[in-house]
């Protein structure tokens, strides 16, 4: 077999499924996000209705709500695995351990991560329990009264948020220290002869070498934010009221959750796909450099 | 490190179990949990000692959506991890091997199709197989999780197919070898064990895979983190027991994995 021969055997299967999981969903989103249809209806009932969707979109107050809460959501998220991560457990997990202990705490951490976000989810609404879990338990021996801390307007985001920190905070830290151990050991010698201090060794030498190939890390995290919608499903489905609704749990609850405006929600995923392409998209050409 | 006394080495120490205890807490607390009797579980304050029981994975091994959960994930999941692995993986060889036009824009949309919301995707899947009449089909959540194994196994593999030593193929084209021979009988095996560490996280990954499946699937095609999920109704106080002892038998498999996962870590880096 030539080498375009072969080129061709495997690049065009691939490519053409990948072309059509890509294309065929999205034409269909933004087609059926220019008509009016209930799940309800037959298909033969779609009436077009041009933009009508988008522009109510723009005034559907649950919409603004749900972007204003994927922001919070993805800045606190992201922000609490990577001061977690990198800044906390990182340092504690290379500085000060050896061969075996160094295994055991990249297992220990990447266990959270590994878990199906359901299972993860109801570790936690089981310990968050008002009446049997065991944070409050925990809490009353402080003298705390029981907090119901995925029913509370006001600690619900948070609480969920805390779960996604856990699981990355602990991928992040192993990463970081795997990132650690390829910087040559003679660097951070060298640093520790001139008389340095730990936390000046990890700002002025570890910080500068990590970065760049952290930042793709993080993109990925961001990218990973931005679509989490398994543990708020599970823990308090957008609720209270819609205080942990996020784009995608609005778009769910819009298209197929109970309301079966498949047409609505069908505009709102267009919406989700615009911000994520032109964020990728923007990261990508960006991150040129970094790449080969 | 070495210039440290001995009190601070073991206040680091007492620190780190600390820190991996909260790693693992909820996990062993699951654990723990499902060994409970149902009053044993709702007592408060939460008991730490109890007599263990199976009595929670005897019952949940009994329950026919469970099963058919665990039977469909073991059907589904690896064919969609065959079928990404088959397609995937010269992909990602051509990425890293061959030079050709507008290799990095192809690269760049293998990269987006990773990124895609999942509810972007599921919505017009849900329309499609809904007007198909498939919902519910192992077939069509096969092919909706190839937006997942494909490309995460072109992007992964590129990385595999790197390490191995560009002489050897040169060798072979040399000795007159085709390309597909150059392939399959130098590349592919000289990478195979990346290649399977690689295939094992695109494993876990469909394995816990949940919104997909919850959205395209209701009895007959339901996997195993949609069946675990289905005993609670939001709002309403859980049968936590039967619950517990699903949650791990579902977890078992990545934690397992966890092990590997851990070796092939570097491999992550190289790939972005």
């Amino acid at each position: 077999m030539t080498r375009k021969g072969f080129f061709y055997i495997f690049m065009v299967p691939a490519f053409g499924i990948l072309f059509f999981l890509a294309f065929y969903p999205l034409g269909n989103a933004v087609y059926y996000s220019l008509h009016d249809w209930d799940l309800r209806l037959n298909s033969q009932f779609m009436k077009f209705v041009g933009l009508a969707n988008y522009q109510r979109l723009a005034t559907d107050s649950r919409f603004i709500n749900s972007l204003k809460t994927t922001a919070i959501w993805v800045a606190v998220t992201v922000l609490g695995a990577t001061i977690l991560g990198g800044g906390i457990l990182a340092p504690l997990f290379h500085g000060y351990t050896g061969r075996t202990t160094r295994t055991i705490c990249l297992l220990f951490s990447v266990m959270p991560a590994l878990l199906p976000r359901v299972g993860a989810a109801y570790m936690w609404r089981l310990m968050y329990s008002p009446s049997i879990g065991i944070i409050n338990y925990f809490l009353s021996v402080l003298g705390v009264r029981p907090i119901d801390f995925l029913a509370h307007p006001s600690y619900a985001l948070f609480s969920v948020a805390l779960i996604d920190v856990w699981q990355w905070g602990f991928l992040i830290a192993a990463l970081m220290v795997i990132l650690i151990e390829e910087i040559p050991r003679e660097v951070i010698e060298a640093g520790a002869l001139d008389g340095a201090r730990m936390w000046q060794i990890y700002r002025y030498l570890i910080f500068p070498i990590v970065l760049p190939p952290f930042l793709p890390l993080l993109f990925v995290k961001l990218m990973e934010s931005l679509r989490t919608f398994d543990f708020i499903f599970v823990l308090t489905a957008g609720g209270p009221g819609t205080a942990t609704e996020t784009l995608d749990m609005y778009a769910y609850w819009q298209g197929i959750g109970s309301a079966g405006r498949i047409s609505y929600a069908s505009s709102m995923s267009v919406v989700m796909l615009v911000i994520t392409m032109v964020f990728v998209t923007f990261v990508w050409r960006r991150s040129a450099r970094w790449r080969d | 490190m070495a210039r440290l006394g001995r009190a601070r080495k073991i206040g680091f120490t007492i620190l780190i179990v600390l820190v991996l205890f909260v790693a693992i807490a909820p996990i062993v607390w699951m654990f723990i949990s499902s060994l409970k009797s149902k009053v044993d579980i709702l007592s408060y304050p939460p008991k730490f000692l109890f007599s263990p029981t199976l009595e929670n994975y005897r019952r949940v091994l009994n329950i026919a959506t469970i099963m058919r959960g665990f039977r469909n994930s073991l059907i589904i999941v690896p064919i969609a991890l065959l079928i990404g692995f088959v397609l995937g993986a010269p992909v990602g060889y051509i990425f890293a091997r061959i030079p050709f036009r507008k290799k990095e824009d192809l690269r760049f949309f293998v990269l987006t199709l990773r990124f895609m919301p999942p509810v972007a995707v599921a919505i017009p899947f849900f329309a499609i197989w809904l007007r198909l009449k498939m919902l519910d089909v192992h077939q069509a959540l096969i092919f909706t999780y190839l937006v997942i194994s494909i490309p995460t196994m072109v992007w992964l593999t590129i990385e595999c197919f790197r390490r191995v030593p560009v002489e050897c193929e040169e060798a072979a084209h040399l000795e007159g070898c085709t390309q597909f021979q150059v392939f399959s009988r130098i590349a592919l095996p000289l990478a195979l064990p990346s290649l399977l560490g690689m295939s094992m996280f695109v494993f876990i990954l469909l394995w816990n895979e949940f919104f997909f499946a919850f959205i395209l699937t209701s009895t007959r095609a339901i996997t195993m983190p949609v069946a675990s999920a289905s005993f609670a109704v939001v709002g309403m106080e859980v049968p936590w027991g039967q619950i517990c002892a699903s949650i791990i038998l579902l977890s078992i498999p990545p934690l397992v994995l966890s092990y590997f996962f851990v070796r092939f870590l570097p491999f992550f880096f190289k790939v972005g």
